[in-house]
């Protein structure tokens, strides 16, 4: 009776375990996972693309040219 | 009555065991399942990245040779003009003017030069964000957003900078040489040279490489409106 109810015990706390791990193995502790996103190789976001792109100065000659000017004058 | 009790407990405890899995794998993929498709999605960005890398190296190189060839070429082209134009102020009576008319024929050569190098500088630059700008779509799309208006405005950035560096190249061959028949036109001659000079360079940048800069904001915009 005694090993019977041993036994018994056994038994349950396998089946405890087998339905622990296949309920973590699907994930049904955490949110539904039907995908998870891509980990990022870099740091590259929206707001610091937007950043890069504001800080590209084309230019602006004008200053080159006008020091040309006081040389111009004495010709 | 207490046998029969355990027994059917167990047949209970044994058939949920066995048809829990095949429920569980209608509603939703295996953990493992999971992590081999993120890493899948991984390895092609981290594959897109590398191609994008190689071809923003391999353009970069391409476009400074090809303006190198171009300055080579120009030079050459104008060297029977200047030979002519040093020998011209070299005839110069007036001391000051010779050397005034010789540092202006240099920094205008400068110029150009140092001006055609920072719009070739823009146009990586404006390039490498645009890589930026595709690798973070390439992400969007293994997220499952619909990128096709942003592959469109990259494909149109990627062609406006094309286009402007063409029109560097067009630029760097470009000379720019006083002509004078006498000691009184010089300041008019140098004077004509710079101006043609201003509108070029001002041409340049207000016009193609104002529409590549533009081309790659839009690019950004349709990105940013992927709310990724």
């Amino acid at each position: 009776m005694n090993t019977s109810k041993t036994w018994l015990w056994i038994l349950i706390a396998v089946v405890v375990l087998t339905l622990f791990w296949i309920t973590w193995q699907y994930g049904f502790f955490s949110r539904p996972i039907t995908k998870e996103e891509p980990s990022l190789l870099d740091n590259d976001t929206t707001t610091a693309i937007e950043k890069d792109l504001n800080a590209v100065d084309v230019g602006n000659p004008d200053q080159d040219l006008k020091n040309l000017d006081s040389d111009l004058n004495q010709l | 009555m207490n046998k029969k009790f355990k027994d059917i407990l167990i047949m209970a405890v044994i058939g949920v065991v066995l048809a829990f899995p095949a429920l569980a794998q209608t509603n939703a993929p295996l953990r493992q399942d999971v992590r081999t498709q993120a890493k899948t999605e991984s390895e092609a960005i981290k594959a897109k990245k590398t191609e994008l890398n190689a071809q923003l190296k391999a353009t970069q190189e391409a476009a400074k040779k090809r303006i190198e060839a171009a300055r080579e070429e120009a030079k050459k082209a104008v060297e029977a003009r200047r030979t002519e134009l040093k020998d011209k102020i070299s005839k110069l009576r007036d001391e000051k003017k010779k050397q005034i008319a010789t540092r202006l024929d240099e920094q205008m050569a400068r110029l150009n030069v140092q001006w055609t190098d920072h719009f070739s500088n823009v146009l990586n630059r404006l390039s490498e964000i645009l890589g930026k700008i595709e690798l973070r779509a390439t992400k969007a799309e293994t997220s499952g957003k619909d990128v096709t208006a942003v592959k469109t405005a990259i494909q149109n950035a990627k062609a406006a900078i094309e286009t402007a560096r063409t029109s560097v190249e067009t630029q760097a061959k470009k000379t720019y040489v006083a002509t004078f028949s006498s000691e009184t036109g010089l300041g008019a001659a140098f004077k004509a040279v710079k101006e043609q000079l201003k509108k070029d360079l001002f041409g340049l940048r207000d016009g193609a490489m104002k529409s590549s800069r533009d081309a790659v904001q839009s690019a950004l915009q349709a990105l940013k409106s992927l709310n990724f």
